[in-house]
């Protein structure tokens, strides 16, 4: 038990990086305003 | 192999910043424990350990990794910098306004005196503006027209009169100063689902009154609020607060403000200089920074109390350039930016500009609506300036690390400012604050609290490390 406790506080902790990234279709999510927003700026369909 | 003087790194190909290899720019964040490694050119990035960085930077899992992804990071950026169609317009239908905001970026001679579009031309010009969105858009899609200003109101019943006879061909919104919103004029545009943006700056009347005034010099933040409190929590109510020197310091109580009323989407545009009022109110990168950032987590502690999000727009566009960048919902802050591009504006007299921010610049007109067809305007010179406008094509925005999460806007204020579309933003040191501080958000792991809901929706993830 004594050793467990030795071996957790001197292991180094182990960090994985970070990095998010997300394709969009072709003329897919854009919604192109500029200083102004629609309805939190999604695209709407027609009929949606 | 021939033998020669040893070559120290096995690995030229996967080697970084030299030849063919990835150029990684490290950006420190502010995080206590991650560092960024951006390469710029993709506007891909990832936070790696303090500590690691140069085994990231000199070992060949991170460039092989992303030499991997990079032709398809590239092509995505690319379509969001080059490859989109336009889909909204900025429709000016009057250039007089009942108030004289400090900042405006229409000339003052414009707001005061100038012309109205009548009711049967504008019904002539969204009849024009129909037809060529018909032709270049897939038929499921709805163009949005914003009626903007000065004060659209002002030209109540022609603009009641275009969104009634173009309801099944727009998607409509107006940008108001909430002070000719009768109940009548409200009823109208909330039972069609109108998008409505008010604008506000302050939470109480001696902070809001401060820039948004009648030409008399009297407040008309009672109105405003009294509006603001009618709409409730209609769900396309957007509030756009313009930051200045003079509610800097009031930000988050704004934020609670509006947040207490119930509303969820609000952008705080820093003031731009694009005319000599807005110019002497625009804050220093360092007031402004700070201030920002304040307001921005008075945002996420009260959805984190009440579970209810107020989500800053422009800040949520910035976390979305970075972790989806061609999903972005506004082009300000992007190179080459919308204006001209993804969106246009329409003045009073029909002429075409690349953005409402140009309106004051009658060079960047591209030709008028009722004489000359639009496909034609937006090829013009002046469109082709803004639409090539680039940030690897000037100094010192060509080697900067988050140019892509920047886009060095605004050209027309850049153009007000210096007499040339070729120069950094204004608020340069800003933008490069608020990169490093929505990559410490990221760090932190609290994109959600700043992001709309549902901002993955129809999106393809991709896996670099």
């Amino acid at each position: 038990m004594k050793e467990q406790k030795s071996q957790a506080t001197t292991k180094k902790p182990t960090l994985s990086p970070i990095s998010l990234r997300y394709l969009c279709d072709t003329q897919g999510q854009q919604v192109g305003l500029s200083h102004y927003l629609m309805k939190a700026g999604r695209r709407e369909q027609k009929n949606g | 192999m021939a033998k020669g003087v040893p070559v120290t790194g096995a690995h030229l190909a996967l080697a970084v910043n030299a030849g063919a290899g990835p150029h990684f720019d490290v950006l420190e964040v502010g995080h206590p424990m991650y560092v960024a490694l951006i390469e710029a050119d993709t506007a891909f990035f990832s936070l790696v350990p303090r500590e690691a960085v140069l085994d990231y930077l000199l070992g060949v899992d991170l460039p092989r990794s992303y030499l991997n992804k990079e032709a398809e990071l590239k092509k995505d950026l690319d379509n969001v910098r080059f490859g989109l169609l336009p889909l909204a317009v900025y429709f000016n239908p009057t250039e007089r306004c009942n108030l004289n905001c400090s900042y405006c970026y229409l000339p003052a001679s414009q707001r005061r005196s100038g012309i109205d579009m009548p009711a049967p031309r504008l019904l002539e010009a969204l009849g024009r503006l129909e037809d060529f969105f018909r032709s270049l858009l897939p038929p499921e899609v709805l163009p949005q027209l914003v009626f903007h200003g000065s004060e659209p109101l002002l030209v109540r019943e022609a603009v009641f009169q275009g969104i009634e006879a173009f309801s099944r061909s727009f998607r409509f919104g107006v940008q108001t100063n909430a002070t000719l919103l009768d109940r009548e004029a409200l009823q109208f545009l909330v039972s069609r689902e109108v998008s409505l943006g008010l604008s506000l700056d302050g939470a109480v009347a001696e902070v809001a009154d401060r820039t948004r005034r009648t030409w008399g010099g009297s407040g008309v933040f009672p109105q405003v609020v009294r509006v603001l409190e009618e709409l409730g929590d209609y769900p396309h109510l957007n509030v756009i607060v313009t930051v200045t020197r003079e509610n800097l310091e009031h930000l988050p109580a704004l934020v609670a403000f509006l947040h207490e009323r119930g509303v969820t989407n609000a952008l705080f545009n820093p003031v731009r200089g694009t005319q000599p009022g807005g110019r002497e109110l625009m804050p220093s990168a360092e007031e402004l920074a700070p201030a920002f950032f304040t307001a921005l987590e008075q945002a996420a502690k009260l959805y984190e109390k009440t579970g209810r999000q107020l989500v800053v727009g422009n800040f949520a566009n910035l976390l979305l350039a970075l972790v989806a960048p061609s999903a972005r919902r506004l082009m300000c802050d992007i190179s080459p930016c919308g204006g001209g591009r993804t969106f246009f504006a329409v003045a009073a007299s029909g002429e075409v500009l690349p953005c409402s921010e140009f309106l004051g610049f009658p060079q960047f007109s591209g030709g008028n609506l009722f004489d000359t067809p639009l496909g034609e305007i937006l090829e013009s010179p002046p469109f082709r300036q803004i639409k090539t406008r680039r940030v690897e094509d000037f100094s010192p925005c060509h080697r900067c690390a988050v140019r892509h999460f920047c886009g060095a806007p605004c050209p027309a204020e850049v153009f007000a400012l210096t007499g040339n579309l070729h120069q950094p933003p204004p608020y340069c040191q800003f933008y490069h604050l608020q990169a490093r501080y929505a990559l410490k958000i990221i760090g932190e792991g609290r994109l959600e609290a700043f992001l709309w809901k549902g901002w993955q929706e129809g999106l393809k993830e991709v896996r670099v490390l």
